[in-house]
């Protein structure tokens, strides 16, 4: 940043806060702008886990949102700067800065997520942080259509978990589990226009770094007083490229060809190593057992797609579309295990590897149809694909998994609307889909059997210039031969009100309902000690519903403009809960550009259950001061 | 429903939805797992092991952003009834019967998004 832009930003920080309401030069600098800061007091009486996992809000001093923009700086690259922040001090935040000059885009971004999941229902309860940096330059041709930017981008997340994994049959949980990842990636990328076709190119780069790490001591499951305990550590490396090209051409005035080729390769590499002290289902038979593992694995992906797309009339436009996805991958895990059994034999060393190789050419043609009517309108969407898929997996030399045959896939899907009298319309939708699904078999030949979905939907709605009403149902029906056999439905269905009661006086509320049920056949396992595993074939029945009605209402008193949401949702079922949640937001206007406000929330949960334990009441209390500034020269 | 896809900072429904410049079919092919994989990339494939779910509908197999009774957003209350939706036909030992520890399919399989050391998805 040049020294004059910085002496231009660092007056223009100062004149925030003293807003004399002068109007902007448009011929020379200007700079506008706002903040918003806010102070939160919350209390939680019951579950505060349960709290933390739903809203996710602590208390203190946070600054909600603050913009500034400068503009008619000086030519080039920085003429015009933007700043934006919010949430700082909130578990979501984010800083940008965008500079933008003649043929030039610069923005730069910083986002931040801490997450909290930590519900007493949760077996997996967590702790995430993410953060995203990044940093575009763009450069569009003033004289052409020739574009090229460039992008970096780091990405970094590291969480901790409550972990829980299998042992001798039983179950051990609750101990910590740290995963941390970052990748780091460039792209590059270049457009331009020349003989009547266009050109966009894409390149780019990925690193992957990630570690996993597990340490427990916990008490053996079934054995009171013994204990397991097992040290584990992973590391991940990996190498991504990626590339694309698309073509496109007007061949004539409704006729148009897009070609794209695309590919992406990926190399990953990593170790473990873990040492765990334990013993056979009997504590007489004790263990300490070390692995490591060697990880290598490949995978390329290519692709390409040819569109036609041509206008029958101005209203009516048919396109034809092929794609071909070839992905091919293969790679193993190499382990060394050392086990020593304290029977006065020497340790036993002994290695295997695992191997998984697939390879897979989907082919899909596609071909959309939209038109119109003097009241009405059309598309239709159709899609077949055939896959050509190859799967091996290898255990020690013996193979475990393996498939090698074709299979098919087809989707359609129509929507149909129509403009009724009196401001009424009607939107009707229809579709199936046939997808093939890998079946759970056990052994080494498995299968993928179809998968069927249909859907229709309706909604119709009333709109004019003060309200909008409405309802809509949607119905879906799956049926599944990959698991044995299952068939679920899917009922939701929601009734809508946006609108104004009188000039000053705006409501909106929405009643939603949805029905999940599943029926599937199922092998249930009983162990009597006396014929030992005895397979009892059975249904497995789940059924839930869930209803909820949520709205606001607000009106404008003067400088005031208070605002009312409430939220209730009901589910029963096999989680079982009522969620109740009320806001009070009084926001008041001091004067132009001065505005102070108060939001009052109250929330209540009950579960039962699964969510058993969970009950909490809140309330959250947010206070804001918001500043604007006008534009105005520097 | 009571759960969904948080918005703060400058995440908003235009993050997920920009308005212009794809097409209804584009953009319903980046909305099944591009854009989750924008902030999400720790669950992005290549796995040696995967598990990939519905391969149409991909992340949205599983999860549903905008409501869902599930607080992990997903597409059933209860993650048996999700998992169970595919795998009901168990093998081995896997008894469902009330009770069992064998119910909480994501107890051991951990690793639901795919893993390089397991091909069971277990660590």
């Amino acid at each position: 940043m040049s020294p004059a832009v910085a002496s231009v930003l660092l007056r223009a920080s100062l004149q925030v806060g003293n807003d004399t309401g002068t109007p902007a030069d448009s011929a020379g600098a200007s700079v506008e702008g706002e903040a918003t800061l806010g102070l939160r007091f919350v209390r939680v009486d019951g579950s505060r886990a349960q709290y933390d996992e739903d809203v996710n809000l602590g208390e203190g001093l946070y600054l909600r949102s603050a913009r500034l923009r400068l503009s008619g700086l000086e030519d080039g690259p920085l003429e015009v700067i933007e700043v934006e922040a919010s949430g700082l001090g909130d578990p979501w935040s984010s800083l940008g800065i965008q500079a933008s000059g003649g043929p030039w885009r610069t923005s730069a971004g910083f986002h931040r997520q801490n997450y909290v999941g930590n519900a007493q229902a949760d077996q997996h309860a967590f702790d995430i942080e993410r953060e995203r940096t990044r940093l575009d330059v763009e450069y569009r041709s003033p004289d052409s259509e020739t574009h090229s930017a460039l992008g970096f981008e780091l990405q970094r997340r590291d969480g901790l978990y409550v972990g829980s994994r299998s042992i001798n049959l039983g179950f051990v949980e609750g101990f910590p589990v740290r995963r941390r990842e970052s990748t780091r990636t460039v792209n590059a990328d270049f457009g331009s226009r020349s003989y009547g076709w266009s050109l966009e190119m894409g390149l780019g780069l990925e690193t992957l770094d990630a570690d996993d790490r597990r340490t427990f001591t916990l008490p053996a499951p079934g054995f009171p007083g013994e204990e397991f305990s097992e040290d584990y550590a992973s590391e991940t490396r990996g190498l991504g490229q990626h590339g694309e090209v698309r073509l496109g051409r007007e061949l004539s005035d409704c006729t148009r060809l897009d070609l794209g080729m695309g590919w992406h390769t990926t190399a990953l590499d990593g170790d473990r190593v873990s040492i765990e002290d334990a013993f056979f289902f009997d504590p007489g038979l004790p263990f300490v057992r070390s692995t490591t593992g060697d990880l290598e694995f490949d995978e390329r992906e290519l692709e390409g797609k040819a569109e036609l797309s041509h206008s029958l009339s101005d209203v009516t436009q048919v396109s034809l579309a092929y794609e071909r996805h070839q992905d091919r991958g293969n790679g193993d895990v190499a382990h060394l295990v050392q086990q020593e059994e304290f029977t006065g034999e020497p340790p036993s060393v002994s290695a295997f590897l695992d191997e998984s190789e697939h390879e897979s050419t989907l082919d899909l043609v596609r071909i959309d149809l939209s038109t119109e009517f003097p009241s009405a309108r059309l598309d239709l969407d159709l899609e077949w694909g055939r896959e050509e898929m190859e799967i091996l997996q290898v255990g020690d030399g013996v193979i475990v998994r393996s498939f090698d045959d074709s299979l098919r896939e087809f989707g359609g899907e129509m929507g149909a609307s129509f403009a009724l009298p009196d401001e009424y319309s009607l939107d009707l939708g229809l579709g199936h889909h046939l997808r093939p699904t890998e079946t759970p078999d056990a052994g080494v030949a498995f299968t993928f059997e179809d998968d069927r979905e249909t859907f229709a939907r309706m909604a119709c709605r009333r709109r004019s210039e003060l309200r909008s009403y409405g309802g809509e149902v949607r119905l879906q029906h799956r049926t599944s031969e990959a698991s044995s056999s299952s068939e679920a439905d899917v009922a939701r269905g929601s009734l809508d009100y946006t609108g104004a009661l009188d000039a000053r006086t705006h409501v909106e509320a929405v009643l939603s309902l949805a029905v999940h049920r599943l029926d599937s056949e199922a092998d249930f396992l009983f162990f009597d000690p006396s014929i030992g595993i005895e397979v009892v074939p059975a249904t497995v029945h789940f059924d839930a519903h869930d209803i909820g009605l949520s709205g606001s209402l607000s009106r404008e008193i003067s400088e005031l403009h208070p605002r009312l949401e409430w939220g209730v949702s009901f589910a029963r079922g096999d989680a079982e809960f009522d969620y109740l949640t009320g806001s009070a937001i009084l926001p008041w206007v001091l004067r132009e550009g001065f505005e102070i406000g108060l939001e009052i929330r109250g929330l209540r949960f009950d579960g039962s259950m699964l969510l058993e334990d969970s009950d909490y009441r809140a309330l959250i209390v947010d206070l804001y001061l918001r500043r604007a500034l006008p534009s105005r020269p520097l | 429903m009571p759960f969904r896809h948080p918005l703060g900072g400058d995440l908003g429904c235009t993050s997920c939805h920009p308005p212009h410049g794809l097409s209804p079919r584009e953009s319903r092919t980046r909305l099944r797992r591009d854009v989750c994989l924008e902030c999400h990339r720790e669950y992005a494939a290549p796995f040696l092991f995967e598990h990939e779910g519905d391969r149409t509908l991909q992340c949205l197999s599983c999860h549903e952003p905008h409501g869902s009774p599930n607080r992990r957003l997903l597409t059933h209350a209860d993650s048996r009834m999700l998992c169970m939706s595919c795998h009901a036909a168990l093998e081995g030992s896997h008894r469902q019967n009330p009770g069992s520890p064998f119910r909480e399919c994501l107890h051991c399989h951990t690793e639901v998004h795919g893993s390089n050391w397991n091909r069971e998805l277990l660590r």
